[in-house]
């Protein structure tokens, strides 16, 4: 057997392993360390059903096991409630879902074998793309075992509801992707009557023969032209009802010349004919939309129902009885339970019980808030704690997670725009092209009347716009490919351009510059104690809590021989010293003088403080703070070398910021909300700096929005991700550099492209104009001078990292 | 050469064959999930060696 060389990341989920990993799985008779309980299950399931070709086939990694804290499998027993999306008849239930956590094909391939398997299910359909898994089951039998498998896997499942959105999305693809290869068959058969043209013009061709190719090019071309490229006319028709160029103004009055052109050579019988170069041209604009397009709505298939993360079901108060009832018919007034682990779904008071709220996604502070009877708790909020019984304050709708939805939409007519640029050059270009076909008609006409018509068409074609409208996409389709390969997901089109110009850095802090676990920094202990005993006692105390102050402590080996220990919610943990029979207490201020009158106050305010005490004498301040996220220091300091302001905007308080503030050497502002964020972005942005924002939680959805160009880090919040421009997935933060690597290589390359179609037309246009240029010649060089940006533009896949 | 004048327009029927037969497979959905399909294509003995079922009822 062999064992695995020192590995640093957990073989299944790619998380990097804790120092004292213990934990192993026999994979191909090599042991591999995993970093917990969780994938060392799912590993062991995945190697037990002889399905080990999942981590050989794999891409990506798959999803942590634990990360799915709430197993809601036996919701889907229940038929009224699935009856609300799955559909149900005499033979079978189909029921849709919506699986996260799905990276790579080997996930599809796992999730089909394993749930093939389950006697309940007909048949399974996994459709990686959309992040769907359709399941058909037999009329009788429950849906909650099949769900359970999914769940155990470690992927995260909800209803997949129908959306307008997401089938307006299918049907797009479907009918860009019709455009797209009828474009590319005419393309291809126009390109082979042509090249027997050409041939034919070089050594003599039949005339026959040549009107023959020509006639049957003819509705090949007109078909391509109505059916793949009729959104360049639809979209220059409305603008121009607005009285509005755009790029495709110029591109739509370019193929209708150049086609009525050879129309009219063909039923002339004579002159050239440019029935290539117009499929041509067609099929690659065709080509860099559709790709860049359909980058950008893969993510947001599953943003667009992630969107919304609450639970589906909510425990209700009715008739002195729990009832789970579906949340949309919980209405304002009601008593409602939240368990520990469940989101809360709305606005709520506490009416009884006593627990630790998670509002990092509002606050951004790590550690959880406590909650008391009567305090308010919010809806999207986590309850970390001991169950909940609350009143429901206001329908969801008026809640503040609604609210912030508000928020967002507002700041999405903010957003500064950084395409229009090109559309602003077009509408001058092409005044000036109609212009000087113009001249040239007139011109020629007074001095050979044969002449004019072909010579203003080669001014027409010359100026092709090909070049010009590719130069920018074609760049942006290479520059955003490469950073999906390197663990960025690129969501808007034109980020990258923004990306270059940024002069301005915001960052959030908690969970963004750094982790949300915590860790141990600092121990005073009171005279005589070891730090080492005293941290013995802690670890000891601590493994039994799974509040987000305990977890550093899991790591710790410990001897302590305690007995009944005890968690208070919202206090702290108490036990037994089994030897010296003296009761120990682990915990906040008060809690700990209870028994230990004088233990001092907190040493500082800038972290986290947990008390250690015994009866009468206090042992221990322990001090927790946040870990940067790696690679955030080199970051900053590399960012700094390039001249660029750095600024922190966090919403937790200001000791903890300007903790890390001062470790990173940067400027903060905390403490602020939402809406604050908002406005601080509002006076950069006036004050000239084309800001760049980097954020996870809801509270900087906003920011993230309204910013000119905005990255969201790993583990961001779904309505975080759905704002941002870039959603970085690897979980170190340099990939900031990859970001901007990325940003001033496109840019680089769109320069060269749009330099050489601007030369290009520079000479061409009066060569043509004078008449030296015959149209073969011209549309030759437009085929080629849109090849050549295409072909610059894929220079950049072969960019370094 | 005059086989030319035959051969050249039936160039144009198969195109509208193939571009018919596109069409249709794309409003079918066959290139809906195309990440998925390419890889399931080469795994296709691992997919049907233990499968308990056969994989006819997929839809």
């Amino acid at each position: 057997m062999n064992v695995e060389p020192a590995a640093t990341q957990c073989f299944h989920c790619g998380e990097t392993l804790p120092t004292d990993a213990t934990l192993w799985v026999q994979v191909d008779n090599t042991d591999r360390a995993v970093c917990c309980v969780g994938c060392q299950t799912v590993a062991k399931l995945i190697t037990g059903s002889a399905m080990t070709a999942f981590y050989q086939q794999r891409t990506n990694y798959p999803p942590t096991a634990d990360q799915q804290a709430t197993q809601t499998s036996d919701w889907y027993n229940d038929k009224t409630w699935l009856e609300t999306f799955a559909k149900v008849n005499a033979e079978q239930q189909e029921i849709p879902l919506l699986v996260t956590g799905m990276s790579c094909a080997a996930c599809a391939w796992i999730i089909e074998r394993f749930l093939r398997e389950q006697t309940e299910a007909q048949s399974i359909h996994v459709q990686l793309t959309l992040g769907k898994v359709t399941i058909h089951l037999h009329p009788d039998s429950n849906a909650g075992p099949v769900i359970d498998v999914l769940q155990r896997l470690g992927y995260g499942v909800q209803p997949w509801r129908a959306d307008s959105r997401l089938q307006q999305m299918r049907e797009d693809y479907r009918r860009d992707l019709r455009r797209l290869g009828i474009a590319f068959l005419g393309m291809m058969q126009v390109g082979m009557f042509a090249i027997a043209l050409h041939a034919g013009a070089l050594q003599g061709i039949d005339t026959d023969l040549q009107q023959l190719l020509r006639l049957m090019s003819a509705p090949l071309t007109l078909f391509v032209l109505v059916y793949s490229g009729r959104e360049f006319f639809e979209r220059a028709w409305q603008h121009l009802k607005h009285r509005t160029l755009i790029m495709d103004s110029s591109v739509a009055l370019a193929l209708a010349l150049a086609t009525a052109a050879s129309l009219w050579s063909t039923v002339q019988g004579g002159g050239e004919t440019y029935y290539d170069s117009v499929t041509m041209f067609v099929f690659f604009l065709l080509l860099a939309r559709f790709l860049e397009k359909r980058l950008r709505d893969r993510d947001l298939i599953q943003l667009v129902q992630l969107a919304d993360e609450l639970p589906e079901f909510v425990a209700v108060l009715k008739d002195q009885q729990w009832q789970r009832l579906p949340r949309h018919r919980v209405r304002a007034g009601e008593i409602i339970k939240v368990a520990t682990g469940e989101a809360i779904a709305f606005d709520a008071r506490v009416t009884s019980g006593t627990s630790i709220i998670n509002e990092s996604v509002f606050t951004g502070e790590a550690l959880p808030r406590t909650v008391l009877k009567d305090d308010v708790v919010f809806a999207g909020t986590v309850n970390e704690g001991a169950s909940l019984e609350l009143i429901v304050e206001h329908d969801f709708h008026e809640s503040r997670l609604a609210a912030l939805a508000q928020d967002i939409d507002q700041a999405r007519q903010d957003k500064p725009v950084h395409l229009q640029l090109i559309d602003q050059f077009a509408a001058r270009f092409i005044g000036i092209v109609l212009v000087a076909a113009a001249i040239t008609f007139i011109a020629w006409w007074n001095i050979e009347p044969a002449k004019a018509f072909w010579a203003s068409i080669a001014v027409l074609v010359v100026a092709c716009p090909c070049a010009l409208s590719l130069a920018t996409p074609a760049a942006l389709t290479a520059g955003n490919a490469w950073l999906g390969r390197r663990g960025v997901r690129v969501r808007s089109e034109t980020g990258l351009l923004a990306a270059a110009t940024a002069n301005h850095i915001i960052f959030d802090k908690t969970g963004t510059l750094t982790e949300t676990r915590l860790v141990i920094s600092s121990i005073f202990t009171a005279h005589g104690v070891e730090i080492d005993s005293a941290l013995n006692i802690a670890a000891a105390l601590q493994q039994f809590s799974s509040h987000p102050a305990a977890r550093p402590f899991h790591g710790i080996d410990h001897n302590a021989p305690l007995r009944n220990v005890e968690i208070i919610a919202a206090q702290g943990v108490e036990g037994w010293d089994g030897e010296r029979n003296v009761r120990l207490r682990l915990g906040n201020l008060n809690f700990c003088r209870q028994i230990a009158p004088g233990l001092p106050e907190r040493p500082d305010e800038n972290h986290y403080w947990i008390a250690l005490v015994e009866d009468g004498r206090w042992l221990a301040w322990i001090s927790l703070s946040e870990t940067l996220r790696p690679g955030t220091k080199h970051l900053v300091s590399a960012l700094k070398k390039e001249h660029l302001t750095l600024e922190i905007l966090s919403g937790d308080t200001a000791p903890r910021v300007h903790q890390i503030a001062a470790d990173l050497d940067m400027p903060f502002t905390a403490a602020l909300q939402p809406q604050k964020k908002l406005e601080e972005l509002k006076n950069r942005q006036n004050a000239g700096a084309t800001v760049m924002a980097i954020g996870d939680g809801l509270n900087d959805a906003p920011l993230l929005r309204a910013a000119d160009v905005s990255v969201a880090v790993a583990g961001a919040t779904a309505l975080a991700q759905a704002q941002a421009d870039f959603v970085i997935t690897e979980e170190s933060i340099d990939r900031l550099f990859m970001i901007r690597k990325a940003a001033f290589a496109t840019r680089r390359i769109t320069r060269q492209n749009l330099a050489w179609a601007a030369g290009y037309n520079l000479v061409g246009l009066p060569l043509a104009a004078l008449g030296y240029v015959p149209p073969w010649a011209a549309a030759l060089g437009m085929s080629a001078s849109s090849l050549l940006v295409v072909l610059n533009s894929l220079r950049l896949r072969r960019l370094k990292d | 050469m005059e086989s030319l004048y035959l051969l050249i327009p039936i160039a144009l029927i198969f195109i509208i064959i193939v571009a018919a037969l596109l069409i249709w497979s794309i409003n079918r959905g066959q290139y809906d999930d195309l990440d998925n399909d390419a890889w399931r294509a080469l795994n296709d003995d691992l997919s049907s060696k233990s499968a308990p079922k056969g994989d006819n009822d997929r839809n």
